[in-house]
């Protein structure tokens, strides 16, 4: 367990969170977000849907605490964001929550390891190196790692981006449109690679989308309109049909009445057994930030 | 972050604009170079005003007239052990300007009327030959002692002891030559006579009575502490015997307190030197405060992604203000290099009217990078700040 000691305590825990943005001097208000409320557990596979400017980057920001909600609450592993300094923002950044961008945000004079190593850096990580080898040869570039992101494809880019994201062993993995500039080959490597973090490693996963095939492989979908939660559905994941994550809930609508509880979830709380292969040598719980 | 890793990690950033670092630090290096050139100028004009105070000793005294003249009647006042107890040795002189000349060979040299006292007086030696002596004086001879350039100039390397000078048309025998001197106020280059046949052979002046009058008397006291003493008995004897009842007609100034002005004025202007080449500095600094400025707008987006990988902001802090340290101490380290050669390079050298002596000790370049280091920090606090202050997701989303 990776969390806290309650298994039934949500990873995630968002309440009434909105964001506004003023703009030209507060005569302009934008409602991003406007009050959400959503709980995500430990193991879940949730997608995120919504049409272009619903609020879902605002979401995920907030999530992986780039950024802060207007008002409303937001707790991970039970602790309040609101509350936190900005030293433990960048704590729960570096250690806490693992970040894939729909635009790589790689730093484009280091290499594929150096860019990797980068959150373990700042994590005061040790093993760095071997870490990041590891984490890139599970992401299939195990040959690629002292090229830079310039000699990289746009898939591999975004492969490296995964990699510096897992490399920390985050609780949750947060990825913005993580396929947006793939074609169909690559989106369906990365999602098996995001699929598996989940499925073996037990990683929470949050993945927006716009594409209808890529919310498929998740258990939960989350509909963002305007800034509302308009739909958040448990679905069976066909590719793993009648999964007990996948038990069906009634969706619901609205922001308020989103019924957090999962029950059964917390018997997938414990990582599933890695599968054979690729090998999983990254070590689990094997170490972490000093 | 561990220092290695922002050492890395700022070492990464500064060799990504190579240009634009370079010219940051020439800024740094121009502003250090500077400092270490005249406060090695200044060490160097120090040096040798004290070699100078040492060299014409301390206890050396002028009178000069400022209205009625010195005679050589003041000088035999001056002399008498009852009246001047403190004074070791009186030497007068008159100063007049000739054209020396043997055969081909002509140089023009200040032709100082001396007497025998001169010589210790003012601590000379001579590199062959004699001195003037007393029957000289007596006898208004026509002999001349040369200066070492005038020597050079006339004879080149051959001893002139004996030869037959022409000075202003007037036969001398050279009866020797001074050693060579360095420096301030030397007497390479003019020809020492007696100065009865200075007075009556060349200058054409004469005051009614028939004493010989002197253009400066140079007084040696006994001692360092009796300067003051030596002073007051000077004055006493000549307003007596010039029966001053008002203003006196001649000034007696202290060698010690002249050059002590000269040391202090020599102070001011390395003072004020130093302030320039730390204005120079501050420039540079403000040089590197812009270009850190600059980089740290085109490196927003930079800074965005190393904050959502975790980055605190004394991370981000650390590795701008390394750099801009980096900056300045490698700018440092090459003003040294330059400051010091710079400084050696000139030493001893005639340039622009002036001899420059300059002396590097081993504590200016030391201060020179201490100062380099700490302009670094104070200028690359405020762009590291700045970057710091970034919001992660406005610093991922700017172009
Ligand atoms: N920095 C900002 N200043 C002002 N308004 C903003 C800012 N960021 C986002 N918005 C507004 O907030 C709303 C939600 O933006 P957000 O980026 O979350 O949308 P999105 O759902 O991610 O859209 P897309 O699918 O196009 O990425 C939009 O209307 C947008 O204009
Ligand atoms: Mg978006």
């Amino acid at each position: 367990m990776r969390s806290t000691s309650n298994p039934d305590q949500p990873v995630i825990r968002i309440r009434d969170v909105t964001k506004i943005y003023e703009m030209g001097a507060g005569t302009i208000q934008v409602r991003a977000l406007d009050g959400v409320s959503i709980d995500i557990h430990d193991g879940e596979y949730v997608a995120i849907m919504g049409v272009s400017g619903s609020g879902k980057s605002t979401l995920m920001n907030i999530i992986g605490c780039l950024d802060v909600p207007s008002e409303g609450t937001y707790h991970i592993d039970g602790q309040a964001v609101e509350a936190m300094s900005n030293d433990r923002l960048a704590d729960i950044r570096s250690r806490k929550v693992g970040f894939v961008f729909q635009t790589h945000n790689l730093l484009p004079r280091l290499t594929a390891l150096a860019n990797v190593e980068l959150p373990m850096m700042y994590g005061h990580w040790p093993n760095r190196r071997d870490r990041a080898e590891n984490a890139l040869t599970l992401v299939g570039l195990g040959d690629r790692t002292h090229h830079r992101p310039t000699e990289l494809s746009g898939g591999q880019q975004q492969r490296v981006g995964i990699a510096r994201a897992l490399v920390k062993e985050p609780s949750v993995l947060l990825a913005d449109e993580p396929t947006g500039n793939l074609d169909t080959s690559n989106t369906a490597e990365i999602l098996n690679i995001i699929s598996d973090l989940n499925h073996e490693n037990g990683i929470t996963v949050i993945v927006v989308t716009h594409e209808r095939d890529v919310a498929a492989r998740a258990d939960r979908v989350i509909t963002l309109s305007d800034g509302q939660v308009i739909s958040d559905e448990i679905r069976v994941s066909p590719a793993r049909g009648g999964n007990v994550r996948g038990l069906p809930r009634t969706p619901l609508r609205g922001t308020k009445g989103v019924k957090p509880t999962q029950p059964n979830f917390a018997e997938n709380d414990s990582p599933l057994p890695p599968k054979p292969s690729p090998p999983p040598s990254r070590g689990r719980l094997s170490g972490g930030p000093r | 972050m561990s220092p290695q890793d922002i050492i890395r990690t700022s070492i990464y950033s500064l060799t990504a604009n190579r240009l634009r670092a370079a010219l940051a630090l020439l800024g740094i290096v121009l502003g250090v170079c500077s400092v270490i050139t005249l406060m090695s100028i200044g060490r160097g004009s120090t040096d040798r005003i004290t070699e100078l105070i040492q060299g014409l000793g301390s206890n050396l005294l002028t009178v000069i007239p400022s209205g009625e003249p010195l005679t050589l009647a003041d000088v035999e006042s001056l002399r008498d052990p009852l009246y001047t107890p403190s004074i070791k040795a009186v030497a007068p002189e008159i100063g007049t300007f000739g054209v020396i000349h043997i055969n081909n060979n002509t140089t023009q040299a200040s032709i100082t009327g001396v007497t025998p006292e001169y010589l210790n007086v003012r601590n000379l030696d001579m590199a062959t030959g004699t001195f003037i002596g007393a029957p000289h004086v007596e006898s208004r001879a026509e002999i001349v002692v040369l200066g070492a350039q005038v020597s050079e100039d006339l004879f080149g390397n051959q001893d002139p002891t004996g030869a037959e000078v022409r000075i202003n048309g007037r036969q001398f025998r050279v009866v020797g030559v001074l050693a060579a001197q360095s420096g301030f106020g030397s007497l390479d280059s003019q020809a020492l006579i007696p100065i009865t046949t200075a007075y009556y052979r060349l200058s054409g002046q004469r005051i009614p009575g028939g004493d010989i009058s002197v253009d400066q008397i140079s007084v040696q006291a006994r001692d360092v502490e009796l300067v003051d003493q030596a002073i007051e008995e000077i004055e006493t004897v000549l307003r007596l015997s010039h029966r001053i009842t008002e203003a006196d007609d001649f000034t007696v100034f202290n060698q010690q307190e002249i050059l002590d002005t000269f040391d202090e004025a020599n102070q001011t202007l390395v003072v004020f030197l130093g302030a320039v080449a730390g204005i120079s500095l501050l420039v540079g600094g403000i040089g590197i405060m812009n270009i850190m400025l600059v980089s740290v707008t085109e490196r927003t987006r930079e800074i965005g992604i190393r904050q959502a990988m975790g980055a605190k902001r004394r991370d981000i802090v650390a590795q701008f203000v390394t750099e801009a340290v980096f900056l300045t101490f490698g700018g440092g380290i090459i003003g040294v290099i330059v400051g010091i050669s710079l400084a050696t390079a000139i030493d001893g050298r005639f340039l622009i009217g002036t001899e420059w002596s300059t002396r590097v000790t081993s504590d200016i370049p030391i201060i020179a990078l201490i100062v380099s280091i700490a302009v670094g920090l104070f200028f690359g606090i405020y762009p590291a700040v700045r970057a710091a202050r970034l919001n992660p997701i406005e610093a991922l989303r700017y172009e």
